[in-house]
């Protein structure tokens, strides 16, 4: 009972601490993820244009751009404050820096920064870094927080305004060409690919998630590659940057499909499809709304809601078309899409999860494992990635065998090399396999080391008994 | 406790950077944008490995992230749980604490409300090694001074 009087206010998440002055809501800065895209939750923070005292004349030509929800906030600012204070003060053993900090961080501060000077053994000052949110009263939160922590005088500060540009072309500046495997680049746009005759992926990531570098997109562009031969349809749930749909297609797939719910996004994917010479009808983007799945489910109804594609035009949005699904979001939206994302794959494709990290891979095991039953899962670097085979086809025609679990573990190890096991760190096999699956397992023995392989195999139970259909 | 190998091989820091970013929302637009881009650090990889290690949070709950930058642009952060003050808010149904703290009383929490925040805060780094009973202590001072009342039982 006190628990559900504990977090009974659920809507209600506050991000920061909003001051009563500047409630009234005009125009909201910053983008939140879409996941709530609900209009009721005011605690969005908004500007007011009358609430710059006057210690922040410096920055008055900021008001003049304003920023809407809808646009990629391109003019968002920031105020960004220098602010320097004693180290010690007689009588105090502890460090100000951090307690002053953590108190601007209470009355207001977006975030705080400290650098590491090297010559602070002489210097009797230290400096705060810190940024504000545009409608903030930096001086009434500095004077909050000196109060706070009981320095007698407020510190010396200086303001500035900063712009969005700024941070974003610093970023920039970081990315260089990375080689993914033999013969696969991602060049940003912006540097010239170092390698002409390999396969490049030409990429502006924008505010969108896939740069290439991350070890969650490097399994999947893995995976992609051995994967993807010719002519296939693939799914990319949660584009981000769409690199992996822009792979998909140099790799040899017939069509690309991005599904995702932020339209930063969608633009970022565009554009990045353009950059690399793609055009709309071989790589189709859709915007989906965010909103549970447990709406979705319901009828159907997600035909509707793909009404409001923003590029292409094709309804691809029938379920059991895809070859290779794959989903590199976060735990929590592949456990809710389960069912949503499963949908996708048709008979004999292969669905890849990806975006969890070690520890949460048994959770969405144990999830998938309830729809389909050939999972394995590999890791690198503490990420790890979920691959599901979709059966062929259904328990009607397969062949039924038996099987002991070290016959399916051989089974699955052999598929499994043809993966180029040294670019990953471990292989974990499932254990077990029911008749059903093993029609699966045939269709890929197709090549023909496997099969005398396969034939070469210890006289185990069944090992003699398989038939290729 | 930091042995002699890690002392040795410490890289050099830049700066160290403190923030308050929603649960599972790190995106890179203020204010995890000019606060990392300033360092150079990428921010797709923070972004996405804030996100994943706080999935098990409620989606837009403020968490504390002290980030440690690296002069050579890679760093490494921690994530501390939200604080106590958030969690009394929430438990009170109230949006601030009082203004006259001790004078004006806001609201009342129970508790088990007091229990519930001490269990979650245990597992957090720096509060592991006090007991539960100590730990409990300071919420109650926290809510002493902002002005909500600690009471054993709701009428």
């Amino acid at each position: 009972m006190s628990k559900s009087r504990l977090f009974k206010h659920l809507s209600y998440t506050l991000f920061h601490h909003h001051r009563p002055s500047s409630l009234s809501p005009t125009l909201s800065i910053y983008k939140f993820p879409h996941q709530w895209k609900k209009p009721n939750s005011s605690s969005l923070l908004s500007k007011s244009p009358i609430s710059s005292s006057s210690a922040l004349s410096s920055s008055s030509s900021v008001a003049a751009s304003p920023s809407t929800a809808t646009t990629t906030s391109e003019s968002s600012a920031y105020l960004s404050v220098h602010i320097r204070c004693p180290r010690h003060v007689a009588g105090y053993s502890s460090c100000h820096q951090d307690s002053l900090s953590e108190a601007l961080l209470c009355f207001g501060a977006s975030s705080t920064s400290m650098d590491e000077d090297d010559d602070f053994d002489s210097s009797t000052e230290v400096c705060i870094d810190s940024i504000f949110p545009e409608c903030e009263l930096v001086d009434v939160c500095i004077s909050q927080a000196a109060d706070s922590i009981g320095l007698k005088e407020i510190p010396t500060y200086e303001v500035k305004s900063g712009d969005q540009y700024d941070w974003v072309r610093k970023t920039q500046e970081s990315f260089h060409p990375v080689e993914l495997a033999k013969g696969l680049w991602i060049v940003p746009e912006w540097r010239s690919p170092p390698d002409v005759q390999a396969t490049n992926i030409i990429l502006n990531p924008g505010l969108a998630f896939g740069t290439g570098e991350h070890p969650t997109t490097k399994l999947c562009l893995l995976l992609l590659q051995h994967l993807i031969k010719d002519g296939e349809l693939f799914l990319d749930y949660g584009t981000g940057s769409g690199i992996l749909a822009i792979a998909a297609l140099k790799f040899g797939a017939a069509l690309s499909v991005g599904f995702d719910i932020d339209p930063q996004a969608i633009t970022s994917a565009r554009h990045n499809a353009t950059l690399n010479s793609i055009g709309p009808e071989t790589m189709e983007l859709h915007l989906v709304s965010g909103k549970t799945c447990s709406s979705l489910m319901d009828g159907r109804k997600d035909e509707t809601v793909k009404e409001q594609n923003c590029y292409g035009t094709g309804v691809i949005s029938e379920t059991e078309k895809y070859d290779v699904v794959i989903a590199n979001i976060l735990l929590n939206p592949l456990l809710e899409l389960a069912d949503h994302i499963v949908s996708y794959a048709k008979p004999g494709a292969v669905v890849g999860l990806s975006g969890i990290i070690a520890e949460q891979c048994s959770c969405i095991v144990d999830r998938y494992s309830v729809l389909l039953e050939d999972i394995s899962v590999s890791e690198m670097d503490g990420w790890a990635c979920v691959i599901i085979w979709v059966p062929s086809y259904s328990v009607a025609g397969v062949r039924q065998i038996s099987s002991s679990c070290r016959y399916g573990g051989i089974l699955k190890a052999m598929l499994l090399e043809s993966f180029h096991p040294e670019m990953w760190n471990t292989v974990k096999l499932p254990c077990g396999l029911s008749n059903r699956r093993k029609g699966c397992r045939f269709s890929e023995l197709t090549d023909p080391g496997v099969r005398q392989r396969m034939a070469n195999l210890p006289e185990n139970e069944g090992a003699k008994s398989f038939q290729l259909l | 406790m930091t042995t002699l190998k890690e002392i040795l091989t410490r890289r050099p820091v830049a700066a160290t950077i403190r923030l308050t970013v929603p649960a599972g929302g790190a995106r890179p637009a203020p204010p995890v944008g000019p606060a990392l881009g300033q360092y150079r650090l990428n921010l797709m990889a923070f972004c996405k490995d804030f996100n994943a290690r706080t999935q098990k949070y409620k989606p837009d709950t403020p968490m504390s992230v002290t980030i440690t930058a690296f002069k050579d642009n890679t760093f490494e952060f921690t994530v501390k749980s939200p604080s106590v003050t958030w969690y009394l808010k929430k438990a009170a149904g109230i949006e601030s604490g009082s203004g006259r703290p001790g004078h004006v009383e806001a609201s009342t929490v129970t508790l088990k409300h007091v229990y519930e925040i001490a269990k979650v805060k245990q597992s957090d780094p720096y509060c592991q090694y006090m007991s539960l009973e100590s730990i409990c202590k300071s919420i109650i001072g926290t809510a002493n001074t902002m002005g909500i009342k600690v009471v054993k039982n709701l009428d």
